[in-house]
């Protein structure tokens, strides 16, 4: 499973659960905190077909 | 007999008088060149011009500089050359020397839009957080509130919520809490504390949906933020039915340095 991706020039791990908040937004539990992942960042298409 | 080369004395014609040599007196001297008296006419404008020096030359002064007294009052009056840190301080290690303004970031108030005919978690407002306000070796804490409010609709809750980015967008956006109004409440309030390490990282005590982290001994998570670039605290309102009009009525943060 992937744990890691980069966004903005910054890597994040992901350490927690993945939480679905809206049909387009995760909240996504990495090593800088939780962050917003929405369908306008690569990583989206990844953890939701994952 | 003696021989001189010199002689002269006040013109005989001119009226006699004591005191100090006028412009208009005449001194005539006379000499001896090539066996013939030669006369020489010299005014008393002539001795005085030369005596209060004409044009004036200046240089180092000799002797006591403290006992130049009205130059040396006129230096005491002086204020000192300012050297930050030295005899001027500075503000939150910023210095005060040059032209210019500082913009003073603290207590930045941000009144929110409408979000209505989405489900998604939408922003509502925003108040930027100046680059370089947080300054490396100097920690302090971040007080962030909020209020949200039903516009309009009563059938399901509205989310209130708090991000950072470094820009005015959600993606990527890192989450600091979240409240939740009730489906027949009106109102409601959020506040987190975050603490900046003055090394490059920001921690938030993590009771993500309680009203306040000061009211309970949840964990805390830490972030990384880049204090050398603009950074934007983000409102946020989320409606669970699209139908609603949920609004962050307000969103401020102060800084206690």
């Amino acid at each position: 499973m992937l744990n890691t991706f980069t966004y903005n020039e910054i890597e994040y791990t992901i350490t927690g659960p993945i939480e679905v908040i809206s049909d387009t937004q995760l909240h996504v539990e990495t090593d800088k905190g939780i962050i917003l992942v929405d369908d306008t960042m690569d990583i989206y298409k990844e953890l939701t077909n994952g | 007999m003696s021989t001189f080369n010199w002689w002269g004395d006040w013109r005989p014609t001119l009226t006699p008088h004591t005191g100090n040599l006028q412009p208009t007196d005449l001194i005539e001297c006379t000499s001896i060149v090539g066996g013939a008296t030669v006369n020489t006419a010299i005014t008393g404008a002539q001795i005085i011009a030369a005596a209060s020096g004409g044009s004036a030359t200046w240089g180092g002064i000799t002797g006591t500089l403290s006992s130049q007294t009205d130059l040396q009052t006129a230096l005491n009056a002086k204020q000192d050359t300012l050297v930050s840190g030295t005899n001027i301080k500075t503000v939150n290690s910023t210095s005060l020397l040059g032209s210019g303004d500082i913009s003073l970031p603290s207590n930045k108030i941000a009144i929110g839009t409408n979000v209505t005919g989405t489900i998604a978690n939408t922003i509502s407002a925003n108040a930027l957080l100046p680059a370089n306000t947080l300054v490396t070796g100097k920690p302090c804490m971040i007080h962030l509130k909020a209020r949200g409010r039903r516009v309009s609709g009563a059938s399901a809750v509205i989310a209130c919520g708090m991000y950072r980015n470094t820009s005015v967008s959600l993606s990527g956006a890192t989450f600091l809490g979240q409240i939740q109004i009730g489906a027949t409440n009106t109102l409601g309030q959020l506040e987190r504390h975050l603490f900046w390490d003055g090394a490059g990282n920001i921690s938030v005590h993590f009771p993500a949906t309680l009203v306040s982290d000061m009211i309970n001994n949840g964990s805390y998570t830490t972030s990384v933020i880049n204090p050398a670039v603009d950074n934007y605290f983000l409102y946020t309102i989320q409606c669970s039915n699209a139908g609603d009009t949920g609004q962050m009525q307000w969103g401020l943060y102060i800084i206690y340095a």
